[in-house]
């Protein structure tokens, strides 16, 4: 037996009473254990601040065209596309002008808030249709459950970026249009994910012992199922942002994304395919952004997944 | 223990049996496993009726049936007057009160994203018994009667020990001061030397709360520990329910015989001559019981009447209640 101490009014214990803020404070204390993690949250939070502070740092207008335009230096750019010390002959063209002699370096870091917002937007909407759907096939079952798990089947059926193609033809070419056919064809992922995390939490006897103190059916599914099934979505949803950056490019780069001149990393790319053996830096900078945000969101998410257990928490 | 003989719990030709399907889509029901096959018994207030068979016998489904943790197919269960059978949703609930139940597994039964407070408060808020600093001193309060250190309150259920975890169950299960327990084996998944304090923390909290007690184990020599009565039950039927030292001394049915002679006795000299009866073949699965009586395909006195007809569970003597053609 334990030793008993009785009530003391001094020592009266400071209650921790918020459910949610718990787990997080303690996943972003377990996130910093992980290396891989920590370079992954200083990559999206460098991105971040790109993105916010975007016009602070893109030394020029990105739709803006510098032919003729004499730079700082005095001098004319040159001939286009043209990189600095190869035929850029102002120097304050970091990364060169593009074809239309555009401000490469301004269009990239412009180019991050479009990516940046289509990939947690999409990956938002896909994740709460996707959670409601499967949690809800999970929980009640039956029939339900049929019915909603055959039509993501279908949904599933289709490559995803043919869907997303589909659905923005449907809907007409733009930014917008591609982050939903995005987010479309994320959902089943995380409706099947969130079923299948539902499916083994409730049959676990806590979720019983719930249903023998009285608890209502929304009390369960949102203290006790979701907590407990969110886990793996969160991780999904993080390695996810990475792919609809991807796809995000993808569309934008077969033209049914961002549009010109907007400034995305796939359009650009799109622009500059034409040129690739003669001006390979127009296609290597946006391609290189894509890289490490893509990069940073897989690293981010392996390490989310370790720290969101609590039974790895050690303290 | 059993002062008066008040009955707290009735349970009436209570049946569960869960459907066997088959198909894609469009399922049509093809069988069903008898897990509780027609089972009549009554709890008296204040004592603890012990519940034992082997693995699969059904003893699980019948505690949850009881406190309609499962729909039950058919029958009724009478608890303080009403049929709990009948009630749905805030009627159902706010029976759970009065009822309720520690599970086999305090593994698996205490949310490992919630803290200890967060546990044993829940039910004081789904019955809006408790809130604030009232809540705070009532968790405590059961965390001090389950013998645990009140401090405990913001640590995680993976920070104990499997004993502490079922001491937080109980308290859990304590919180909403219920006049009736269903222990559904909660001290086979620990071990031996935290068992018995297991059991003597709910003889103390028995006595001191005036708890009933369906005590569902398979350790025969922990039920003779803690019962006042007894019931056996085999692939879904009770085959004996009487006095604990009744059946300890002379059980009635063969299968309870078979039972009792499979424990060990801890003196070598007696246990060298004990006579085990060993029982042949296994338990017939409960989707098809033999035609007749259930035990008639292990059971060693078995006649031409076993095969045919299905004995009934009737009172044999006061305290007596079997079901054998024989006895």
């Amino acid at each position: 037996m334990l030793a008993l101490s009785p009530l003391q009014s001094e020592d009266q214990i400071q209650l921790q009473d918020n459910r949610s803020s718990n787990l997080w404070v303690q996943a972003t204390k377990n996130i910093l254990r992980y290396p891989s993690a920590v370079i992954g949250l200083i990559i999206i939070t460098v991105l971040l601040l790109i993105a916010v502070a975007a016009p602070l740092i893109a030394t020029h207008d990105p739709i803006l065209s510098m032919i003729g335009v004499p730079g700082e230096t005095g001098r004319l750019p040159g001939k286009v596309p043209c990189l600095p010390l190869f035929g850029c002959e102002d120097a304050i063209h970091l990364m060169g002008l593009d074809l239309n002699g555009r401000d490469l370096f301004s269009r990239v870091i412009y180019g991050t808030r479009s990516s940046l917002f289509v990939g947690f937007v999409s990956i938002s909407l896909a994740i709460a249709a996707g959670t409601i759907l499967g949690v809800t096939a999970g929980y009640v079952g039956g029939k339900v459950d049929n019915i909603i798990m055959r039509i993501m089947d279908v949904v599933l059926a289709f490559p995803a970026l043919l869907l997303a193609i589909s659905i923005v033809t449907i809907l007409g070419p733009g930014l917008l249009n591609a982050l939903i056919g995005i987010s479309i064809t994320f959902i089943p992922q995380y409706a099947r994910l969130s079923r299948a995390s539902v499916l083994s939490i409730k049959e676990r006897e806590f979720i019983v012992a719930q249903h023998a103190l009285g608890a209502s059916p929304m009390r369960i599914v949102f203290n006790h199922v979701l907590p407990n099934s969110i886990t793996p979505i969160i991780v999904q949803g993080t390695l996810g942002i990475g792919t609809a950056i991807l796809d995000a490019a993808a569309l934008s780069f077969l033209g049914l994304g961002a549009q010109p001149p907007m400034p995305e990393w796939g359009q650009i790319l799109s622009e500059s395919r034409n040129y690739l053996f003669t001006s390979p830096h127009l296609v290597f900078f946006p391609g290189i952004a894509i890289m490490i945000t893509v990069l940073g969101f897989n690293l981010f998410g392996d390490g989310m997944r370790d720290a969101l257990d609590p039974r790895l928490n050690r303290n | 223990m059993k002062a008066d003989n008040e009955v707290l719990l009735q349970v009436v030709n209570l049946e569960k049996h869960f459907p066997i399907t088959s198909g894609f889509v469009f399922e049509n029901q093809v069988g069903a496993v008898k897990a509780v096959d027609g089972i009549s018994f009554e709890v008296l207030k204040g004592e603890t009726l012990g519940l034992v068979g082997e693995s699969g016998c059904g003893k699980s489904t019948l505690g949850r049936t009881i406190l309609r943790l499962h729909r039950p197919t058919s029958g009724e269960v009478f608890f303080e007057g009403k049929n709990l059978v009948e009630l749905k949703g805030k009627a159902l609930r706010k029976v759970r009160r009065r009822a309720q139940m520690i599970f086999q597994d305090p593994y698996s039964s205490l949310n490992p994203r919630t803290t200890v407070y967060e546990i044993i408060s829940e039910p004081l808020q789904i019955h809006n018994i408790a809130t604030g600093k009232e809540c705070v001193e009532r968790v405590q309060e059961l965390l001090n009667n389950v013998g645990l250190n009140h401090r405990f309150v913001n640590r995680y259920p993976h920070e104990f020990s499997g004993g502490q975890r079922q001491r937080i169950a109980i308290a859990r299960a304590l919180a909403l001061n219920p006049e009736f327990i269903v222990c559904d084996e909660p001290i086979s998944a620990l071990d031996v030397s935290i068992q018995a304090q297991i059991v003597n923390l709910l003889e103390e909290l028995q006595d001191e709360f005036k708890l009933t007690f369906l005590f569902i184990a398979h350790d025969l020599s922990m039920v003779r520990h803690i019962s006042s009565r007894v019931a056996v039950m085999y692939l879904g039927k009770l085959v004996e329910l009487t006095d604990r030292d009744q059946l300890y001394t002379d059980p009635q049915h063969p299968y309870t015989k078979a039972l009792l002679s499979a424990v060990p006795i801890h003196d070598p000299l007696v246990e060298e001559k004990r006579r085990r009866i060993i029982l042949e073949g296994d338990v017939p699965s409960p989707a098809h019981p033999p035609k007749g009586c259930n035990f008639n395909t292990r059971c060693p006195l078995a006649e031409r009447k076993c095969f045919e007809d299905e004995p009934l569970f009737r009172q044999v003597s006061p305290d007596i209640w079997c079901a054998c053609h024989l006895v």
